[in-house]
């Protein structure tokens, strides 16, 4: 019996030790996070991954400091740029990976889509409101990434004013250039609806781009040069066309792309031989953030493959309106591992421009893109004596008087089915006079 | 304390900060010229004074947009719906002040002489925003003498990080999955299958309660850690079996005030059956409506007033008669579909819940996305609905005997205790900093 009791108070006595212990270790933790949290210089101020620059500190006005905006600023900013933020990112990511099976997985919310009308049901809404000089750059919400077979997906919704839209701009585009030049349009199908089957696409939620594209092509006016390509990507999709981790196609994919425009031309496509390949490993791109960092994207990396054209300089003008050297293909090893994609044609530039000196026929073309078009301008580099680029989301100017101008004999439209939303299309309208 | 509790309130906008001192300032006159005249009409009328004055704010700050939303809709005035925002914590601290003022009228605790005590009442930071509701009467003797001692803080930690865990992974987690579930825009809603809506309501019934509780959890804990003795605020109320049950369970400092500042002193079931529901009525219409200054909490509020007096009435005697399980099922299937009403502020999105939910939404039971999802959090569901319950408690306690039984001195369990603590911490602070990760779209392609 009473040796049991010291048995009893001595195990106390060491549990009191343990509980002193604890307090101190939680102590102690919580002032490195806190004395971590004050290294100012340690501090990020821009996050890769999410391709954005971290919260800024707040500057305090009367106002703001006296309804709690400016704190509630502080609270924002502190949490926005903690040291070693992408790390404890990365970390959570794979906390959260716990939560579930992962063969499959899905981020984002439902996604709202259109019923795929017949053609003349909608009207097109082109003229409608007067346009805005912005810069078409605002943020959007992230898709809907889908996730099997270690690849990303991301969720296709058809709007049906978009299609009709840009319908309306390309047959409105052909009328200005008249006879000057041939309106082509190519659009690039994203992955879901190549790799995946259609009934499967059906059933997470995803609009039919083959359908999509169908309706779109119903209403072109005959001036307009329809270049289909899904078809032939589908056929290929075994090979390597569109990234894992990303939602760009690859140069291989593009290339296919190339050879239905010069078949459509009646011209002569390139081989690929007749372009350096070269390889680089570890692209892990948008898809990764867009799934708020899938775990399995993460360990299945991309390799980009380049193909560089016969002439490697280019000239562009940049974001702030100023002439640069560029090339058409950078070595994007020192890039970090979710700007990879950046190595074709230095990115998305308002407007850039290839001469090839080996062509002397005074061909010429203009090509209004996205960034899906930036794989797949090298190729046509060595098709045409020059070959202009323009972003339409960063131009400002009149194209209609630019094509007169310069002789430029082929319009190139090149977008992914996801550009096909009204505003976009707006704002492709808006820079041809 | 008193300092650093007036700057955490700041944090929310200083000029909020006024009110508080205000509102503080007030109960504090009121409660010594009540307690001074003690018995005369004057103690009474301070009372009612302070009370008109305490709900009056509230009314202003909580409830003026909703009425004017309404007399604005009925005969056009005024013009424009005034837009006012809520001062942090207002719901929390008026109930206290007022429960502090009657509770000197009726004598039952002692005004409170210095100001700056009282003020310390209504503003402990920990508290303050979330609840629990603490009475005066139960912190009156710790707010001026009070003792950190060393295994308070000890169990203050463990309690706060479970609390700060439960909110950060998993209440953060299953609002995730309840919002991608039964989003906000009516459009959205009705895109979501029969199942994906049920799922919805489940992720975020649990949602609810592990967020409510763990800011409870977190301010016992820190109350601990400080010298306060707060009471239990929540008691598993999801085992609960019958809808009185639960009450006794959810929320319980708030079920209490109400059953002491408003149900007994209108007589509560002592004046016949009749007075009694419409007691009850009224009771269940100011929690609903103390919830939120909208019709869906008012009618969430009724909700519940319609089962507890079925219950007085017929239904308890019948359940007591039959296996708890059925009660179980019975309590759990109506607060299901309460937090429905919880859910939505607006009452189209409820049609569409409900419509979904019978099957008339067009949907189908299930689709691809939603399975996915529901995989993908699978464990994570699995895991709260544990932690809702007591299972993990008991499960821990086995644990601990077990190893006790083994060892003498148990350094395994002691040493495992300690590390939970900085554990929790350091999930929760990833939990937090990834809540930050918000990726900026350009134009995104």
């Amino acid at each position: 019996m009473k040796k049991d009791k010291r048995n009893i108070r001595r195990r106390e006595q060491i549990h009191n030790k343990y509980k002193k212990a604890t307090v101190d270790i939680f102590i102690k933790v919580l002032l490195v996070i806190g004395i971590i949290g004050l290294i100012f210089p340690l501090r990020p101020k821009m996050s890769d991954v999410e391709k954005r620059e971290l919260t800024k500190f707040p500057k305090p006005t009367f106002e703001t400091f006296m309804n709690g905006e400016f704190t509630s600023q502080i609270s924002t900013w502190y949490a926005d740029t903690f040291p070693f933020r992408e790390t404890f990112m990365v970390a959570d990511a794979k906390v959260k990976h716990l939560y579930g099976l992962n063969e499959e997985e899905i981020h984002g919310e439902t996604v709202v889509a259109d019923e795929i009308p017949e053609a003349g049901e909608v009207k097109a809404s082109l003229e409608d409101e007067p346009e805005d000089g912005t810069l078409y750059v605002e943020p959007q919400k992230a898709g809907t990434i889908y996730v099997a077979d270690n690849m990303g997906f991301e969720l296709y919704g058809f709007s049906a004013q978009g299609a009709t839209d840009y319908a309306a701009m390309l047959n409105n585009v052909a009328k200005k250039v008249g006879d000057d030049a041939v309106v082509y349009d190519i659009i690039a199908p994203t992955s879901i609806a190549v790799n995946l089957d259609e009934k499967i696409q059906k059933q997470i939620g995803s609009s039919n781009q083959r359908e999509a594209f169908e309706y779109i092509e119903e209403l072109l006016d005959d001036e307009v040069e329809w270049v289909p390509v899904l078809a032939v990507l589908k056929k290929h999709n075994s090979e390597y066309l569109y990234f894992k981790t990303d939602h760009h196609w690859t140069a291989d994919g593009a290339y296919y792309a190339y050879q239905e425009l010069m078949k459509k031309k009646g011209g002569k496509a390139c081989k690929l031989s007749e372009y350096t390949k070269k390889e680089y490993e570890g692209f892990v791109g948008s898809f990764y953030s867009y799934s708020g960092q899938s775990e399995t994207l993460l360990n299945n990396p991309d390799t980009v493959v380049t193909y560089t054209p016969q002439v490697n300089d280019m000239i562009y003008i940049d974001k702030s309106g100023n002439e640069q050297q560029g090339q058409v293909i950078t070595d994007p090893t020192d890039y970090s591992e979710g700007n990879k994609y950046l190595c074709f044609i230095a990115g998305d530039e308002s407007y850039s421009r290839i001469d090839n000196p080996n062509i002397t026929d005074g061909s010429s073309c203009i090509i209004v893109k996205e960034s899906y078009a930036n794989a797949f301008v090298p190729f046509l580099v060595n098709s045409y004596g020059t070959v202009h680029v323009v972003d339409y989301r960063y131009y400002v100017g009149d194209l209609t008087e630019f094509v007169k101008e310069n002789n430029i004999q082929d319009v190139i439209f090149l977008n992914n089915a996801h550009a096909l939303t009204p505003k976009a299309v707006k704002k492709m309208n808006s820079i041809w006079g | 304390m008193l300092v650093f509790s007036l700057i955490f309130y700041s944090w929310a906008g200083p000029k909020y900060l006024i009110l508080l001192l205000v509102m503080v300032f007030v109960s504090w006159i009121c409660a010594l010229i009540i307690e001074e005249n003690q018995g005369t009409k004057w103690s009474r009328m301070f009372l009612i004074g302070d009370l008109v004055f305490m709900l009056g704010i509230l009314g202003i700050f909580k409830y003026l947009k909703f009425f004017a939303g309404i007399t604005h809709s009925v005969i056009g005035l005024p013009a424009e719906i005034p837009q006012i925002v809520l001062p942090v914590g207002i719901s929390f601290y008026t109930f206290q002040l007022i429960s502090y003022v009657v509770d000197v009228y009726r004598q039952e605790v002692k005004a409170q002489r210095k100001f700056s005590n009282l003020l310390l009442y209504a503003s402990l930071f920990h508290q303050c925003i979330a609840g629990p509701i603490v009475r005066y009467q139960l912190v009156a003797d710790e707010i001026e003498h009070r003792k950190v001692k060393m295994n308070e803080m000890w169990y203050g930690i463990k309690r706060f990080t479970v609390g700060l865990a439960k909110k950060a992974v998993l209440a953060n987690g299953c609002a995730s999955v309840a919002d991608t579930l039964l989003p906000t825009v009516g459009k959205e809603l009705a895109q979501v299958p029969a199942g994906g809506l049920f799922a919805g309501l489940l992720f975020y019934s649990l949602q609810i309660y592990l967020d409510f509780s763990a800011y409870s959890d977190m301010a016992i804990g820190m109350g601990r850690m400080i010298g306060f003795h707060y009471d239990e605020n929540f008691n598993y109320p999801y085992i609960a079996k019958s809808i009185k049950d639960f009450w006794n369970r959810w929320h319980i400092s708030l079920s209490t005030f109400f059953r002491d500042y408003v149900y007994i002193p209108l007589g509560g079931n002592r004046k016949g059956d009749r007075r009694r529901t419409i007691n009850l009525f009224i009771v269940w219409s100011l929690t609903g409506f103390w919830h939120g200054a909208s019709w869906n909490y008012i009618f969430w509020g009724l909700y519940f007033f319609v089962f507890v007096t079925l219950e007085n009435k017929v239904l308890l005697s019948k359940l007591n008669k039959l296996p708890s399980a059925v009660g179980h099922v019975y309590a759990m299937t109506v607060v299901y579909f309460g937090w429905a009403l919880f859910r939505s502020e607006s009452l189209g999105n409820l049609r569409i819940i409900f419509k979904g939910m019978l099957g008339l939404g067009g949907n189908g039971f299930m689709n691809m996305p939603t399975l996915i999802l529901l995989k993908n959090n699978i464990f994570l569901l699995i895991f709260c609905i544990a932690a809702s319950t007591p299972l993990l408690k008991k499960l821990g306690l086995l644990i601990r005997k077990a190893l006790c039984r083994v060892q003498n001195v148990p350094h395994v369990l002691y040493t495992c205790e300690a590390i939970e603590p900085v554990m929790l911490l350091l999930i929760s602070f990833l939990s937090l900093i990834g809540n930050s990760y918000n990726p900026f779209l350009y134009f995104q392609f």
